[in-house]
């Protein structure tokens, strides 16, 4: 396995960024040693080290595309250690429910204020200052002069009233404006949820090509909605996703005939159970879970793909959980995530219709955009719900590619493509006129080449976009600029594509567009 | 002392040498997996030991990780087969895995594959020393992905491993691939439409109809049965702006055809004619045209029509046949040409293949063009 020895922080970082898991991976083998240490150094209770450390990776995982310096991820690592162990520190000292046991006068071990309980203090103040004058002399009352409910009003029971209203005020206001003084196990509540469906179906995205893939539902009863996870690409090929193979064998001496099986039963003798899957966020290149495993060493977390996770939680029967926030944010009504053709017409509503021709076609949009896709990263999602940030259309010889929301997430592509076989070895040209409007982003024409089994992780825009020779930048000028790209065909290519792309808010129009394969001279 | 630990047969540890796609990349270009060629060696006594797999459950993903460990130092490569997390997992909870051990179900087997062997693994962990068994391939990927050790016992290495002389591991094994799984120059791939063209994709039209590139886009097919050696009782030539197909021994086992595959995309929902002008010699058994439509096997299981019209003994007068055949909504291929059931020869010439107009579908009679 290579170990990116060569590589920078910040090029793994970006690689990680585009989807390579082992990126990131090599990134936490490279700064464990630093991580640990300094973990060691924060705990004052050397058996949270290993808790600090794993939250902490998981942290950076998540928020890997916040970072805006690549190049300084051992630094923002190292920050992020120091408010992981502060979290785990203010757990004890700081909860918000279901009652009020913050010591509003601040007082450390030694009786003497420490800067932290004095920004907590300051930080409660001003959340009590914020609340309606009778919820704000209710809490005066009983948490600063100790007088229990009964004394503060009459009756008691709208003291009560008063004190809970308070409560939920204080707590939706600390977590918009200090959410670093939430407690970690306060934060994050999680929805236990069960897979209900597991099945093929053709995404219901704006791609009109796209092949069957694993939708797997996964229901939160109690509050009656669903959640639909799409496994795209090569994660969709997993026997632990088909319901007629999943889970068929948990005997313990048998033999294990699928890879998921085997890790079953390797982790059954080696005493450890998996206690839980969780998944704490969900979204455009935030695809990971968190196992959770108990053995006789205690408990530990490991961190994982969202398919591998699902896959484990399946074979080990699991609880899967999932965080509050992204089932407010992602499920459906009971019943509702059906989107997609059934399994039955996805198989009768396949279409070989858009497999690539030998050569341009419908170049002029005569025939609208019979022939052109619409894609990119923004349908490469395991949820649904950026799968139509983007969109286009075709009128008068002019095509339009465009956000079909204020920010839409990731990049989209307007493209065609063709088998190479003709264009091997040969020099290409593709040509167009492009007009741009309130393009907040890239936008541009691009071309690229398919070779045969390439690697493809999921395609953002660096991986799509990432050499600066097949595409071209085009500046938002509202009029029309004609514009080329000339590129090499590679021997071994397979397929060409070619079309215009934009990154963010904006429209981008082709018009006029050509691929052509000059004389060589 | 834990059950089990002590080994019951002296072993040999062997290296993961090799886990390679077959066919792999095939002249055109295309890559084609039908299989992985698996050869575990034994450096220190210059020896190795070849295993077939064909679809087994754990031989990809072995071959992704044998791939990624191949790769430069610094390169990053997308390893995501699952066994990488399996390693990840043993390791949070202190278990490890020390041995791979691959066993063969029978003593007297003459050759590793995955249906005369398993895989034993030793786990070591706070609960003590365990063993588990599986698939050869899962059991292979496992060790490959935690760097343990691969056993064989030495009684099966002295029996079935191979001495190789250099470094090369690999092509003194390339012949114990199936048949089926090899792209043969001037044959493809048995029974697989798509890769029957050595080194073409099918186009969307038919060409080289007046066979001025000799066989190019035409391709031989003598049936497929799925280990069979090719049986060499056909072959096929072309010169003077025909084709011809043969029987090569007296007597040669079952039929051949010498087809070309186009994609059906054009010709969905129209009736096409498949016309060409044959010749055969006397004694000749059976020959005549063939038209096969290829429907797409996800709504119809790998469906076949063929259509065809056939002359039995010699003619020695070209004669002009055609085949009329409506093309289905769901054609994904079609393929035409001639086809030779036993001894004999068949020419080819004047090939066309077009969609049928109403003269065509009233006249369907075959017609002497002398």
């Amino acid at each position: 396995m290579a170990d990116g020895a060569e590589l920078s922080d910040g090029d793994l970082v970006r690689l990680a960024r585009d989807g390579h898991p082992v990126a990131f991976r090599l990134l936490v083998e490279r700064h464990q040693p630093a991580i640990r240490a300094r973990a060691r150094r924060l705990c004052p209770n050397p058996s949270d080290v290993d808790d600090t450390v794993q939250e902490s990776f998981l942290q950076a995982f998540i928020a890997l595309d916040r970072l805006r310096e690549p190049d300084r991820f051992a630094g923002w690592l190292a920050g992020i250690v120091l408010n992981v162990c502060r979290s785990l520190y203010r757990r004890e000292q700081l909860t918000l429910l279901p009652d009020w046991p913050e010591p509003l006068h601040p007082a450390s071990a030694d009786g003497l204020p420490s800067a932290d309980d004095l920004d907590r203090a300051d930080a409660l103040r001003e959340a009590v200052a914020d609340l309606p004058a009778g919820q704000r002399r209710a809490v005066a009352l009983h948490y600063y002069a100790d007088l229990p409910p009964g004394q503060i009003a009459e009756p008691p029971g709208a003291a009560r009233v008063s004190l809970h209203k308070a409560r939920i005020r204080l707590r939706a206001y600390i977590t918009e404006h200090r959410p670093d003084l939430v407690p970690v196990a306060r934060r994050t509540h999680m929805t236990t949820v069960r897979i209900v469906r597991a099945e093929r179906r053709i995404p219901p995205g704006p791609v009109p090509d796209r092949f069957p893939t694993h939708v797997i539902v996964l229901a939160d009863d109690a509050g009656g909605r669903d959640l639909p996870i799409w496994l795209l690409g090569r994660d969709s090929h997993r026997p632990s996703f088909d319901p007629s193979t999943a889970g068929h064998e948990r005997a313990g001496t048998a033999q294990a005939h699928t890879a998921d099986e085997l890790t079953d039963q390797l982790l059954r003798a080696a005493g450890t159970r998996v206690t839980g899957v969780d998944i704490d966020e969900l979204g455009p290149e935030v695809t990971v879970t968190r196992i959770e495993l108990a053995g006789p060493a205690g408990t530990r977390h490991v961190t994982a793909r969202l398919p591998d996770g699902l896959a484990v939680a399946i074979t080990a029967g699991a609880p899967i959980r999932v965080a509050d926030a992204v089932m407010d944010r992602l499920a459906v009504p009971l019943g509702a995530s059906t989107s997609g053709p059934s399994p039955e017409q996805t198989v009768q509503g396949l279409s070989l219709d858009h497999r690539p021709r030998y050569e341009p076609r419908n170049m002029a949009f005569a025939d609208g955009l019979d022939r052109w896709m619409l894609g990119g990263s923004f349908t490469e999602n395991a949820i649904e719900s950026h799968w139509h940030d983007y969109s286009c259309a075709a009128e008068h010889g002019i095509a339009v590619l465009y956000s079909a929301v204020p920010q839409p997430e990731g990049f989209a592509l307007l493209a065609q493509e063709m088998y190479a076989d003709d264009y091997r070895d040969a020099v290409v040209v593709f040509s167009g006129q492009v007009r741009t409007e309130d393009a907040a982003g890239d936008a541009g024409l691009c071309l690229w080449v398919r070779r045969v089994r390439d690697i493809r992780g999921r395609w953002t825009e660096e991986a799509a976009l990432g050499n600066p020779d097949n595409h071209i930048v085009v500046a938002d000028n509202r009029g029309w600029t004609r514009h080329q790209i000339t590129v090499r065909i590679p021997g071994d290519a397979s397929v060409v594509g070619f079309g215009i792309f934009l990154a963010g808010p904006g429209r981008i129009e082709l018009r006029d567009a050509e691929l052509t394969r000059p004389a060589t001279t | 002392m834990t059950l089990g630990s002590v080994d019951p047969y002296p072993m040999t540890t062997v290296r993961i040498a090799h886990a390679e796609p077959r066919p792999g990349r095939l002249a055109n270009g295309e890559f084609q997996i039908k299989g992985h060629l698996v050869v575990l060696a034994d450096d220190a006594r210059r020896r190795a030991v070849p295993i077939w797999m064909r679809g087994d459950p754990g031989a990809s993903d072995l071959s992704q990780l044998v791939e990624s460990a191949r790769r430069p130092a610094g390169e990053i490569v997308t390893a995501d087969a699952p066994q990488a997390l399996t390693a990840r997992l043993l390791s949070a909870v202190d278990a490890r895995v020390t041995e791979v051990d691959i066993d063969a179900t029978s003593a007297d087997v003459d050759e590793l594959t995955p249906e005369v062997t398993m895989a034993r693994i030793r786990l070591a962990g706070a609960a003590g020393t365990r063993h588990l068994t599986a698939d050869l391939g899962l059991g292979l990927a496992v060790a490959a992905a935690t760097g343990a050790p691969v056993r064989l016992s030495d009684a099966l290495m002295n029996r079935l491993a191979v001495s190789v002389t250099g470094d090369d591991l690999l092509t003194p094994f390339l012949d114990r691939v199936p048949p089926s799984a090899r792209a043969l120059p001037g044959h493809g791939l048995v029974g697989w439409p798509l890769a029957t063209l050595p080194g073409q994709r099918p186009r969307y039209e038919p060409r080289n109809l007046d066979f001025s590139d000799g066989l190019s886009r035409w391709d031989l097919d003598s049936g497929f049965r799925r280990d069979a050696e090719p049986s060499g009782d056909y072959s096929a030539a072309a010169g003077d702006q025909c084709a011809v197909l043969s029987s090569a021994v007296p007597r040669p086992a079952g039929s051949a055809a010498l087809l070309q595959a186009i994609f059906a995309d054009d010709y969905r929902g129209t009736t096409v004619v498949f016309r060409g002008g044959i010749r055969t010699e006397p004694l000749t058994e059976q020959a005549g045209l063939r038209l096969e439509i290829l429907r797409n096997w996800w709504r119809v299981g790998r469906a076949r029509e063929d259509h065809g019209v056939t002359v039995s003994g010699g003619r020695h007068q070209w004669t002009r046949l055609e085949v009329t055949a409506p093309i289905p909504e769901d054609a994904d291929m079609i393929r035409f040409g001639i086809a030779l059931s036993g001894p004999g020869r068949v020419w080819l010439r004047h090939p066309e293949l077009r969609r049928a107009d109403n003269q065509d579908l009233d006249d369907a009679e075959p017609v002497s063009d002398g």
